[in-house]
């Protein structure tokens, strides 16, 4: 049953068999409001239009691009390539949803918006998936993570069979409704990271240079080459290198190694930049927050790497 | 069959792709940093010369010296750093200089008494500071004559 908030006109998706009868009301997420629940017989008006409308399902859901920015390793920037490649492509003129799977939820305090629902609630089907999603930017929507994925989790493991496409399901609305689907993942190997990899086609790995990175990179391909097992269409695309500083000798050494391994998968370096870790504290991507700068500069490359053309954003 | 459990365990059947090369090359070059990175056991400490220390304990002190005597003192230094004493190159601080010229004056007064050197020396200060008029304390980077 999909109830309509009188308020703010949100729709909220509600599972009546879940219902006891004492339960009379009902309290929206979005602004608080109370309002009676309305019985099965009453006449339901026709719900409204969403009010952020989505972009026309245009491309296909062939075209459309998933991606998944992961590695188990923390602290490399997947959150912060995460954002800022999904800004930079919206910038370019795609329409890009940007999904948050990281109990920090970070991804939306780096685009300065609060959202009041996000990946839980599509998961677990309190919210019809339109009001989940919020618009951060022109052309840029998010699915925003949080605290209560960590009960997701739970619901997830206690699933015995297809667990490993919950969110793939969840996701499946909005298929075909984005040119690119950039997903951020938490550090670690969990239920989580497993449903975003079956998910996606394809992998960014953000590489910070230096030894214990290397460790979890190491790691994190034999775990990626176990999903691929059953997900043959996964594809570790991109390699980004991260935090490169010239004047650290050993970084130098590890990207020249990391190029001879993976040869055209390597991205353009993603060079130290001071302006990159102050921009999260204003709530706008670098491009907003310091457009000049080398941190802006790398991710426009990356943008163009990953885009596969090299005139946009020039 | 429960994947998500084979992957959480690490249990998931292994296959050959592409990857597994750079796997290994990964695991290679990461074996070659840690190695590098390792304190080696097998070599000996490096040693650094540690000018020996002196056993007896020492305090810093703040005594007033006129500037003509840290000028003097300082000339002493470098001259007893470029003299060779049996062809070995004496490198003595300034603290040292003052603590065996003062252990020296000090024991002759202890076996002399008023026929010591530096009794002497203080009654001539004592009797011309009391006939001399008070002269003002030198100004910071006035010249001492």
């Amino acid at each position: 049953m999909i109830i309509v908030c009188p308020s703010c006109k949100r729709q909220h998706k509600v599972d009546e068999s879940r219902l006891s009868d004492k339960v009379k009301a009902a309290k929206c997420v979005f602004c608080g409001h109370k309002f009676p629940i309305p019985k099965p017989g009453d006449v339901e008006t026709e719900p409204p239009a969403v009010a952020e409308a989505l972009p026309a399902a245009e491309a296909t859901a062939s075209s459309m691009r998933r991606i998944a920015v992961s590695l188990s390793k923390g602290g490399v920037g997947k959150t912060t390539t995460a954002v800022n490649l999904a800004a930079g492509l919206a910038l370019a003129g795609f329409n890009v949803l940007l999904v948050d799977t990281d109990t920090q939820g970070q991804a939306s305090y780096m685009l300065g918006v609060k959202p009041k629902a996000g990946l839980t609630e599509l998961m677990t089907g309190e919210l019809i998936p339109q009001e989940c999603l919020v618009k951060a930017r022109e052309r840029l929507w998010l699915l925003a993570g949080g605290r209560a994925l960590a009960g997701v989790k739970r619901l997830i493991a206690r699933k015995d069979f297809r667990g490993e496409m919950t969110l793939s399901e969840a996701l499946t609305p909005f298929e075909g409704q984005f040119d690119y689907v950039v997903v951020d993942t938490s550090p670690g190997w969990d239920v989580l990271t497993i449903n975003v990899l079956f998910y996606v086609r394809e992998v960014l790995i953000p590489v910070s240079l230096e030894v214990m990175t290397i460790q979890g990179l190491l790691e994190f391909s034999r775990s990626l080459a176990s999903v691929q097992n059953y997900h043959r269409d996964l594809t570790l695309k991109y390699v980004v290198p991260t935090f490169l500083d010239k004047r650290v000798k050993q970084s130098e050494e590890i990207l020249q190694q990391l190029t001879s391994y993976y040869n055209s998968r390597m991205c353009p370096p993603i060079r130290y930049n001071v302006r990159l870790s102050e921009a999260p504290g204003y709530g706008k991507t670098i491009y907003e927050y310091a457009p000049g700068s080398p941190g802006a500069k790398d991710y426009r490359d990356l943008v163009r790497r990953v885009a596969g053309n090299d005139e946009l954003l020039s | 069959m429960d994947i998500m459990g084979a992957l959480l365990k690490g249990e998931a059947p292994k296959i050959t792709t592409e990857e597994n090369d750079i796997i290994e090359r990964l695991a290679f070059y990461l074996r070659r940093l840690e190695h590098r990175n390792a304190p080696d056991a097998a070599k000996d400490p490096q040693v650094f010369p540690v000018r020996p220390k002196d056993a007896r304990p020492k305090k810093k002190v703040t005594y007033y010296l006129t500037k003509l005597i840290i000028q003097q003192l300082e000339k002493a230094q470098q001259k007893l750093a470029e003299a060779e004493s049996e062809g070995i190159k004496l490198k003595i601080s300034k603290s040292v200089i003052v603590e065996t010229a003062l252990r020296a004056a000090l024991q002759e007064l202890e076996a002399k008494g008023p026929r010591s050197r530096l009794h002497r020396i203080l009654r001539d200060v004592c009797r011309r500071t009391k006939e001399a008029q008070p002269t003002a304390m030198t100004k910071p980077g006035e010249d001492v004559t």
